[in-house]
């Protein structure tokens, strides 16, 4: 037997021998008295840690806070829109930033939403961004749905409205080009690049545009081509404290290089936790694609 | 519900199935609760880890190719989330919460402080099969399959962890 005494005498105490094993550890018991004792000394430990009180619960709670979150026609708790489409590009004139209420089915997308102008509709689309964290400056956008002044500063706990073409600098750095507005976000991860810490999002990047974004451990980047990513915190009470990213991506042209994995267009992907799995197929796929094609085709 | 297993509930969860999702928490909740109570520190956010690892686990259910090892993939999701969440906390990012460290961390009167402390102190492969084994599961089996161990590994586990408890409470430890 390749248990050790020790190891024996714990699985008799535990209920954990079958009938052979049993009697042999009895019968041990009955010719060592320092066998019994230890066993003795075993229970008295066994006995006070059965007496430990559990951890409490409410596993009620847990399973009706699992399905509120997971049902997908649950209302946000914020009167912020669930889903938000952002993106900004530069030079290649890609510049977009606008939230989207995710539609019902393809056909009900609105085509002036998803234009890259600028409009104030809260209820067709919301542009919010809460700074968290550190200051931003902004460039011709507007903080509270209203106009404001050029080279506005901006500090933590503005929400602000970005427009089409505005242009965000941080720390002297112009970072516009990739901008993920989303309510209640963490705008900036500790390395200063963009980071969505909560909500949704949706963005593209323009043809010969290179777009990164972390999203927990994983980078994407784009090369020589357009993809579009729905990016999905997940909004539980949780995800406020865990900066855990869900990130649904079509490749919508081009090539979608994750890691030392390539993804040719057409392909769809979820990246979770860091690890990357075919995706099948995204959730709104169809909705998600007429999209970016819209977006990636300006 | 006795008569359906694992791999059936998670086919039934898959296709969005609510009541399966519920049975399968309710099957493995204390198993979890107990992982994240082992993987946090005192007044950690036990609940919290709870919720967003079957969060987690359904979101990322697909993935799993072994439907009967809900429970396995389950504890390693805990496991992770866990893991984020100190890694969070040690960048500043999250701060104990009072109030769900009180609802969440065991009674501790005077007389199990010791044990407590002595359970704390305890390397976290020990610490974890003593949550398992008294907080939810007593069974060998059960441990091994949440842990990914054999059952003598688990038997191996529980000796060398009530060993050390007993040497930390003689010698005054914890």
């Amino acid at each position: 037997m390749s248990r050790s005494s020790d190891e024996l005498l714990n699985a008799y105490l535990d209920g954990a021998l079958d009938a052979a094993e049993r009697g042999n550890v009895e019968r041990d018991l009955e010719r060592d008295p320092s066998l019994a004792a230890k066993l003795a000394a075993l229970r008295d430990l066994d006995e006070a840690l059965a007496n430990i009180a559990s951890p409490a619960g409410n596993d009620a709670a847990i399973v009706a806070q699992v399905e509120r979150t997971l049902r997908p026609q649950s209302i946000p708790r914020s009167p912020w829109p669930l889903i938000l489409a952002t993106a900004l590009g530069l030079a290649a004139g890609f510049l977009l930033a606008v939230e989207f209420e995710r539609p019902a089915d393809p056909s009900s997308l609105d085509p002036a939403i998803a234009t890259p102008h600028w409009t104030k509709d809260p209820s067709a689309c919301a542009y919010a961004s809460k700074v968290i964290g550190r200051p931003e400056r902004m460039h011709r956008n507007s903080k509270g749905g209203e106009p404001i002044a050029a080279d506005t500063n901006f500090v933590a706990g503005d929400t602000v409205f970005l427009a089409a073409d505005d242009r965000m600098v941080v720390d002297g750095r112009d970072e516009s080009r990739v901008y993920l507005a989303a309510n209640s976000v963490a705008n900036w991860g500790d390395d200063g690049r963009p980071a969505l810490r909560e909500g949704r999002a949706v963005f593209a990047s323009a043809q010969g545009s290179d777009l990164t974004f972390d999203a927990g451990e994983a980078t994407l980047t784009v090369v020589d081509g357009a993809c579009a990513a729905e990016i999905e915190v997940f909004q539980s009470k949780v995800a406020k404290k865990i900066p855990e990213t869900l990130l649904r991506v079509v490749v919508v042209r081009g090539e979608l290089i994750v890691g030392d994995r390539r993804f040719a267009a057409g392909s769809s992907l979820a990246i979770a936790d860091g690890l990357v799995s075919e995706d099948q197929p995204p959730i709104d796929s169809q909705w998600f694609v007429e999209l970016a094609t819209q977006l990636s085709a300006r | 519900m006795h008569d359906v297993n694992d791999a059936d509930l998670v086919e039934r969860a898959l296709a969005a199935d609510p009541a399966a999702r519920e049975s399968l928490i309710l099957r493995h909740v204390r198993r979890i609760r107990a992982l994240c109570w082992s993987r946090l520190p005192p007044h950690g956010p036990i609940e919290d880890m709870v919720q967003e690892t079957f969060l987690r686990a359904f979101r990322l259910l697909a993935r799993l190719e072994r439907r009967e090892s809900f429970g396995s993939f389950a504890a390693g999701i805990a496991v992770r989330v866990c893991a984020d969440w100190r890694k969070a906390s040690a960048r500043g990012e999250v701060a104990l919460e009072g109030e769900i460290a009180a609802a969440a961390e065991p009674d501790r009167d005077a007389g199990h402080d010791r044990l407590h402390a002595a359970i704390r102190a305890l390397p976290e492969l020990y610490r974890d099969v003593i949550a398992l084994f008294y907080f939810a599961d007593r069974s060998y089996r059960e441990i091994a399959a949440a842990l990914g161990l054999t059952e003598s590994a688990v038997n191996a586990r529980l000796a060398k962890a009530r060993s050390l408890l007993r040497e930390s409470l003689a010698g005054g430890g914890g």
